[in-house]
């Protein structure tokens, strides 16, 4: 198989030059462009799996670039910037940027999410959004209620059936808040008393088994003193 | 004087006991008049010995000598007891005993009076005794006292004596003790052992004119009612010298409202003393006091000096006070040209009409120069402000940006395959350390954009419960590896209040790590959630491991942490951060250090 084609957008260079080396010993064949128009004219002539976006950039900053990417394809972008503020975020993600890392980021976990959404568009490629999807879908979370099985990026992940019930609650109703009480209800369908223990706990154990950082997770969310929910994502 | 005299005789115990002392000597006192008053002694038995020397001899001898003129001229008929006379005039003589004659007085040894140019005068003496009667119509007159009678005068005299020197020689001594004390409580009210100021008591606080007024009163009542106890009970004793059981009554009674009234004004008294001592007695009085500060008052606002800091408002102030005066002056003229010289009266309205022209010309000027002042002061604090959010935002670019690199070379040099174990090793420091000030970096700005109000806050109804209950789940990983037990103590229902749960979230998190970093091996750290006085108010204590010798501004400040700790990990900040964050999430924080106890404390309106 063909390595993976992953463009690089950073005007610093060292850090351009960085990612590169990490992601070529993970075995990419990478691309570097320094700027946001330089990136467009590489798409236009190279065929990319997956982008690497930093934000602030001359010319072309990397927010514009994404949009303007986002018009004709459907390439996974990764945003890489040093705005860590939750609106930063958000506004990443809703002009068509399938993740956001922060910088400084752990390289680990970059390589890590390039995997995962390379992994998802290989896998459903252009013709993944037309494809017949039968289970449930949030981001590259997948479940597949005839087989009560999670696939997370296309690979098979472990859970217990309490796990797999509350998985099941919060991704039918993904953006939906529920709180410990009627997660247990639904889940346990017994009579909810202090219950808050017992659901945080599940919580967690899922959240570590789809979670490429359960620190900073992108689907499973507690809501500080509300409950819990699975982050409502845009679907490509 | 000596430390331990003084802390004997400032202490209260000495105060109240010497206090008490005094109000029982005088109510003791009392009680030794009014015994006094009711045995109807003469007083006078205390200044002479002797019955013939005393003041009462000479009031009974005028009286004697007075009634002997009156049976001598035939207007009285009942003889005095115990003594003897003798008159004569020209048509007749009387005598009594009826026997006696001139010559029994002018014969016998004993002293007699006789009458001269119409005065009776002392046989021995030669002394006028009683300036009666000059038209008297007595040729001659005498009469002198028995013997006897005079015998059992002086054995009277004597004893009442003897009862009265000792009730004398008690109220003396009384008094004097009283005094004493007295003057002892004055030194002493107010002074503590050790503290030489003079410490006001809670009576110290009532105006002077109500004490003093309440010294009246107290008068008024122990006047009046020592009056009437003294006046309704019969003077003298029965037969055998003991008092009545009416004047025993009465008796009581005085001593106990004079002890009453003493207690009363010895409060008074003391506080005035006191009063004098801190030199407050005119702060203290109404009056006084009013009227000072009342002139305070009246001068600042005449001379504008409470407007000091603020050199415009002065000048508009003067302005104005020179407009009032110069209006009315204006006024008054116009009433005097009235009388005087009628058609000059349109002239001082004239005036006015320049004076409100000229007040309303330069306010304009004093007030849009106020007004320029407060718009610059506007643009440049919001200007300084807009700069610390893009210093902000600029710095914190430009350090993450190289930090990257750091990290990411790092990430890369550790991948590198052919290293010294020496090589790998500094590697190994150098990534954790990147990844500390990674950490520091991303605190700080934190830190930064809540304080400098440039944070974005999310928030929604939420319970503070369930928030701490999630906390510490999802902290259970790091409370387990820490070995510390988390005491919690929390409410049944829930906690709900309007608030940013991802920051609270970080406020608790930050909290229970310092409490799990710092705190004393085998101790418990307590979580304590509760309703207070319609707030919702949460409690975090630990020990602390070590002797927290800082204060709590101390630990607040940024980057403070105490010395023994700042080997560890963190960035030093999680302290301030906590604080930060909760007061942008609506809530107030503080803390205590009590010992070795460290208590955060965060109170939080209850929303619906």
């Amino acid at each position: 198989m063909e390595k993976p084609r992953i463009l690089v957008v950073d005007d610093d260079r060292e850090i351009a030059a960085a990612i590169e080396k990490l992601l070529v010993l993970e075995d990419f064949f990478v691309v570097k462009a320094y700027d946001g128009m330089e990136a467009m004219d590489i798409l236009i002539g190279e065929d990319v799996h997956l982008i690497i976006m930093d934000v602030m950039m001359p010319r072309l900053d990397g927010l514009s670039a994404t949009m303007k990417i986002r018009e004709e394809r459907n390439i996974p972008i990764i945003i890489l910037s040093a705005k860590s503020q939750d609106s930063d975020k958000i506004l990443g993600l809703s002009m068509g940027a399938d993740d956001y890392v922060t910088k400084p980021f752990n390289p680990q976990e970059l390589v890590a999410r390039v995997r995962s959404q390379l992994r998802r568009y290989m896998d459903l490629g252009d013709v993944g959004s037309s494809r017949k999807e039968s289970g449930l879908r949030v981001g590259s979370l997948y479940l597949d209620e005839e087989s009560r099985e999670l696939l997370v990026d296309g690979e098979n992940v472990r859970l217990t059936p309490t796990e797999y019930g509350i998985t099941q609650l919060l991704m039918k109703n993904p953006g939906v808040v529920f709180s410990a009480e009627q997660i247990y209800e639904k889940v346990w369908k017994e009579e909810a008393y202090s219950v808050e223990n017992t659901v945080m706990v599940h919580i967690r154990r899922i959240r570590e088994k789809i979670e490429i950082n359960p620190k900073e997770p992108k689907y499973l969310k507690v809501v500080w003193g509300i409950g819990y929910k699975i982050e409502k994502l845009q679907q490509k | 004087m000596d430390t331990r005299l003084k802390s004997f005789s400032r202490s209260n115990w000495t105060k109240l006991a010497s206090f008490l002392l005094i109000v029982a000597m005088v109510a003791g006192m009392s009680g030794i008049f009014i015994y006094w008053h009711f045995s109807g002694i003469n007083p006078e038995v205390l200044l002479t010995e002797d019955y013939k020397e005393s003041e009462a001899y000479g009031s009974d001898l005028r009286t004697v000598a007075y009634e002997v003129a009156k049976i001598l001229e035939g207007d009285q008929e009942t003889i005095p007891g115990g003594i003897r006379f003798y008159g004569k005039n020209q048509e007749s003589s009387m005598s009594w005993p009826s026997h006696l004659t001139a010559k029994h007085f002018i014969e016998g040894d004993g002293e007699y009076f006789y009458l001269e140019e119409g005065r009776f005068k002392n046989s021995q003496t030669g002394e006028t005794i009683f300036p009666y009667g000059s038209e008297a119509s007595y040729e001659q007159a005498y009469f002198a006292f028995d013997d006897g009678y005079m015998q059992l005068k002086q054995r009277e005299w004597t004893a009442d004596r003897d009862v009265l020197i000792p009730l004398a020689a008690w109220i003396g001594a009384l008094f004097l003790g009283t005094v004493v004390l007295l003057a002892y409580q004055f030194i002493v009210t107010g002074k503590k052992a050790g503290d030489e100021e003079v410490n006001p008591a809670t009576v110290d606080r009532v105006y002077l004119e109500i004490l003093l007024v309440g010294l009246m009163l107290l008068g008024l009542l122990w006047f009046s009612g020592i009056s009437s106890l003294l006046y309704s009970g019969d003077i003298g004793f029965n037969g055998n010298g003991a008092m009545s059981s009416r004047q025993t009554a009465n008796l009581y009674m005085a001593v106990g409202l004079t002890a009453l009234v003493t207690t009363g004004v010895g409060v008074i008294l003391l506080s005035v003393a006191r009063r004098i001592k801190g030199k407050k007695m005119i702060e203290s009085s109404f009056v006084f006091g009013g009227l000072r500060r009342g002139l305070q008052k009246g001068r600042s606002f005449m001379d504008g000096s409470r407007f000091d800091k603020s050199s415009l408002t002065r000048v508009l102030h003067q302005r104005q006070i020179y407009f009032v005066a110069g209006s009315l002056l204006l006024v008054l003229m116009t009433f005097l040209m009235l009388i005087v010289a009628t058609p000059l009266a349109i002239i001082p309205p004239i005036m006015e009409g320049f004076l409100i022209y000229w007040y309303f010309k330069y306010n304009k000027e004093t007030f849009d120069e106020i007004e320029k002042g407060f718009d610059e002061s506007l643009e440049e604090q919001m200007k300084s402000e807009r700069m610390k959010i893009n210093l902000v935002t600029n710095v914190s670019h430009d350090l993450k940006t190289p930090l990257t690199s750091i990290i990411s070379y790092v990430d890369l040099l550790s991948r590198e395959e052919e290293m010294s174990p020496v090589a790998r090793d500094y590697v190994r420091i150098l990534s954790e350390k990147s990844e500390r000030l990674k950490n520091i970096v991303s605190d700080l700005f934190d830190l930064a954009r809540s304080t400098s109000g440039d944070i974005e806050t999310d928030f929604e109804d939420l319970d503070l419960k369930k928030l701490v209950e999630q906390t510490m789940v999802d902290m259970e990983d790091s409370i387990e590896a820490s070995g510390f037990k988390i005491r919690t103590d929390l409410p049944e229902e829930p906690v709900n209040i309007y608030s940013d749960g991802k920051k609270l979230y970080r406020v608790i998190q930050n909290l229970l790590d310092n409490a799990l970093k710092y705190s004393l091996e085998g101790t418990r750290i307590y979580v304590e959630l509760m309703r207070e006085h319609g707030r919702a108010s949460l409690r975090i204590t630990n020990t602390a491991g070590y002797e927290m010798n800082f204060s709590k501004d101390e630990i607040l400040q940024r980057f403070f942490r105490g010395d023994q700790a700042r080997s560890g990990e963190g960035s030093g900040l999680g302290l301030s951060i906590a604080e930060s964050f909760t007061r942008v999430s609506g809530g107030e924080f503080d803390l205590q250090i009590d010992g070795d106890q460290f208590n955060v404390f965060m109170k939080f309106p209850i929303g619906i």
